[in-house]
């Protein structure tokens, strides 16, 4: 073969394969969207406001669709019938009045169409007027807090405000409003089934309108880079009857108990020698110096260690199904599944009967108690804490032994 | 006689004189007398260099020798009079007067005196490029006018924004809109008349647009003297000051003018927490997207709370962030304390931003988190819960 064969059979070769691989990277993004296990999927809305941009932008895309293709397809018969093949200059005209008016007014039609729709759309998911809840919601890196205000939430009564994380609990067909902020960087909280994004500024207060129609558990992810471990700040939010709220109400409202567990007591003594300086744990009171416990209540100060002034309050912990932002699961892969795929009826009793002993997932807890910057990287060494202005950005690798590991996890799993 | 470079620094001297006589004068004492030996050591030093340059014809040789300047077409005269050296030495004058006065007219001098070199040595080079004056002219432009053309309209145009402004802040507030609405429309329809009327003299056109221009600048100038309106009650936060948030009247120590953290969290005044109004003897709390007032309200904990305070009570009022009460035990003493924030006063009909966080939650304090406004005890307190 030729110098010259051989080199266009080269070009050749390059042609193709590149030609396979867009086609490949084609392919895997068509073949991406039909998906089944997506729990993200913006596209199966579960609350009446998911379904107003459902509404809206299946019939947007539509539009956008046609025009596009009509566009492509105007431009690639331009392009091949009027190539240059050495043809004579065609005469050169200027100004068709009625052809440009034309090719202006079908656009305006239809940015008017598509625009009455989404201005309404806007508006409606913008009312906060009919909400028969209030939730506090505040980013931090790199989890989500959830605060309940004094109120009667769709038909409960909270007498006391109480404080949650990672995961939002909601009565089910219930309009709730979100008042959601951020205490240190620009977060965006997004629950796709139930609603559109939002930015949490700090200093700023963003209503959002979040409804589900069904009990059950809604994935979400935050979806503003928000520092190194953006990709680790997850949220659930929790669909519950009135009833099933009404008791998980109730019970995030009482305080923790005595650990009866020998080993949990010993985990108390631990947690409130490490853990407590930045977690609170309602109840949790000081000690005396006979061993028993004194009138005055541990009050965690997070704002002097932690950049965000907070850590997650883990008087419940353990009635939640997953832990540090939402990343890892209290729940063994079996029993989540389980819950994920519990029936609107079941749901509800599975959710509020928490993390039993026989469902914990004590590996990812162990290793997170054990050296958490290593599963999720936070700047929080200390060789880094200059960074950060002397304050850690999460939570620090604490040194524990593997007893105090085990008595402190002992000690968490009766948090419920 | 006299060169161009002695006049130059014969004047700078007259100027640096001059100077130091009006410094003198509008100054007594031992910083003035500085300022004169500094503006006359300035003379002493252009006058030096005037007979220097005066005595060597500027270091020209051929222009000390009769005939070759009879000969040299370099050497022939310029052929139009020449501004550069008064600018120059205007320039050098105000960076002498700007060395002992204010920073700012230093730097004017600066940028003059720099210009006025620029123009000055292209302009002297050009001159004497060829024998051909109008073949100087064209490479003096060549050279000059893309720098010229766009700061000459870059200076203009501030000048115009500069004074422009200067109207817009003198004006009441609710009349902005309507002035620029009508000053745009006005442009914008002398621009569709002059464009509609291509046989208009330029003359005509370069007539309206000065008149408009000048206009506008005497405006300005005028209004800049006269000063701005009043913008805005400036947010205003009392920190661990117990005397003026308990107070009604103004406090002893009360900085009349903090502007410190509440001005700083630009972003919260357009979407705060919530609005506190005192009104009809009644603290209402109307927190963002809340329909019904609230009373308790829940705030973060460790985080920035933006709140505004709006008095509608007929007199001035204040209001007061009561953080908890805290106790420590301090050398077996306990030592209480009560931290507080709050606004300084508002007057009636006036609102007022404020700015706090509560590091520990409501449990943390033997007493509850409120709002209250001193003065008015009979007044029900808003309780702030902090989870």
């Amino acid at each position: 073969m030729s110098g010259v064969d051989q080199s266009v059979s080269t070009v050749r070769s390059v042609k193709q394969r590149s030609a396979i691989g867009l086609a490949g990277i084609a392919a895997a993004m068509l073949l991406g969207g039909c998906a089944q296990d997506a729990p993200q999927d913006t596209f199966k809305p579960a609350g009446p406001n998911a379904q107003r941009i459902q509404n809206l932008q299946w019939p947007v895309f539509l539009v956008a669709g046609i025009v596009g293709l009509i566009v492509f397809a105007t431009i690639i018969y331009v392009v091949i019938r009027f190539r240059d093949r050495g043809q004579e200059m065609p005469e050169q005209t200027h100004g068709r009045p009625a052809l440009e008016i034309t090719l202006t007014i079908i656009p305006a039609i239809i940015l008017i169409a598509v625009g009455i729709p989404t201005v309404s759309t806007v508006f409606s998911l913008a009312k906060t007027s009919d909400t028969q809840c209030v939730v506090n919601v505040t980013g931090q890196q790199w989890w989500w807090e959830y605060e309940y205000p004094v109120q009667t939430c769709g038909g409960v009564e909270i007498a006391e405000p109480l404080v949650t994380s990672g995961e939002l609990v909601i009565p089910t067909k219930t309009p709730v409003l979100l008042r959601i902020t951020s205490n240190d960087v620009i977060h965006s909280y997004w629950i796709p089934k139930l609603n559109g994004k939002r930015d949490a500024v700090p200093g700023r207060i963003h209503p959002l309108r979040m409804e589900a129609d069904h009990p059950g558990i809604y994935a979400g992810q935050c979806t503003e880079f928000c520092g190194l471990s953006h990709a680790r700040m997850r949220m659930d939010a929790v669909g519950l009857t009135t009833d099933d709220f009404s008791t998980w109400v109730a019970n995030q409202l009482q305080p923790a108990e005595k650990p009866t567990d020998e080993k949990a007591l010993r985990g108390e003594d631990t947690f409130r020698a490490q853990c407590s300086r930045c977690h609170q744990v309602n109840g949790l009171m000081e000690e005396n110096a006979d061993g028993t416990n004194s009138e005055k209540p541990i009050i965690a100060s997070p704002d002097l260690y932690i950049v965000s002034g907070n850590a997650p309050n883990l008087t419940h912990l353990m009635t939640r199904t997953t832990f540090a932002g939402a990343t890892w699961d209290l729940l063994t892969d079996e029993c989540r599944t389980k819950l994920h795929d519990a029936s609107p009826e079941e749901f509800g009793a599975l959710y509020l009967g928490g993390v039993t002993p026989e469902c914990f997932n004590e590996a990812e807890l162990r290793s997170w108690i054990r050296n958490a910057p290593a599963m999720k990287p936070m700047f929080s060494s200390e060789a880094d804490k200059d960074l950060s202005g002397g304050k850690y950005r999460g939570m620090p690798n604490l040194n524990l032994t593997d007893d105090q590991i085990d008595e402190i996890i002992a000690y968490l799993l009766e948090r419920k | 006689m006299f060169t161009t470079g002695s006049k130059l620094f014969l004047g700078a001297t007259a100027l640096s004189i001059a100077a130091a006589v009006v410094y003198g004068n509008a100054k007594v004492g031992a910083e003035g007398w500085l300022g004169v030996l500094g503006l006359l050591s300035a003379a002493l030093a252009f006058a030096f260099l005037f007979g220097v340059n005066w005595y060597t014809k500027d270091g020209n040789v051929s222009a000390m020798s009769e005939n070759a300047a009879a000969e040299a077409p370099a050497a022939r005269p310029p052929a139009e009079r020449s501004m550069w050296p008064a600018l120059a030495a205007i320039g050098v004058g105000t960076v002498a007067v700007g060395a002992v006065s204010k920073p700012i007219v230093f730097k004017a001098g600066i940028v003059l005196l720099l210009a006025a070199a620029i123009e000055w040595v292209v302009s002297s080079w050009s001159e004497r490029a060829s024998a051909d004056a109008t073949y100087n002219a064209g490479l003096r432009k060549r050279l000059l006018h893309p720098i010229e053309f766009p700061v000459t309209a870059a200076v203009g145009l501030g000048i115009l924004i500069y004074s422009f402004s200067r109207v817009m802040l003198w004006i009441d507030k609710s009349a902005g809109p309507a002035v620029f609405v009508v000053t745009g429309a006005l442009i914008l329809f002398g621009g569709f008349l002059f464009a509609s009327k291509p046989s208009l003299k330029s003359g005509v056109v370069t007539g309206v647009c000065v008149v408009g221009a000048l206009g506008l600048i005497s405006a300005g100038a005028v209004m800049a003297l006269d000063g701005q309106r009043t913008i805005l009650e400036h947010p205003t936060t009392e920190t661990d000051n117990s005397a003026a948030c308990n107070s009604a009247e103004e406090g002893p120590g009360e900085l009349a003018e903090v502007d410190d953290r509440g001005s700083q969290a630009v972003a919260g005044k357009a979407s705060v927490a919530m609005i506190i109004t005192l009104e009809d003897d009644q603290l209402i709390a109307h927190e963002q997207g809340v329909a019904e007032p609230q009373n308790p309200v829940t705030v973060s904990r460790g985080n920035t709370i933006n709140v505004i305070f709006k008095n509608r009570a007929p007199e001035e009022r204040r209001l007061t962030v009561n953080m908890g009460e805290f106790s420590e035990d301090i050398n077996g003493t306990t030592v209480k304390t009560l931290p507080q924030v709050c606004t300084t006063l508002v007057k009636s009909g006036s609102n007022q931003f404020l700015t706090f966080e509560f590091a520990k939650p409501s449990i943390a304090s033997s007493q509850p988190y409120t709002f209250t406004v001193p003065g008015l005890d009979d007044l029900e307190p808003i309780e702030i819960k902090v989870p």
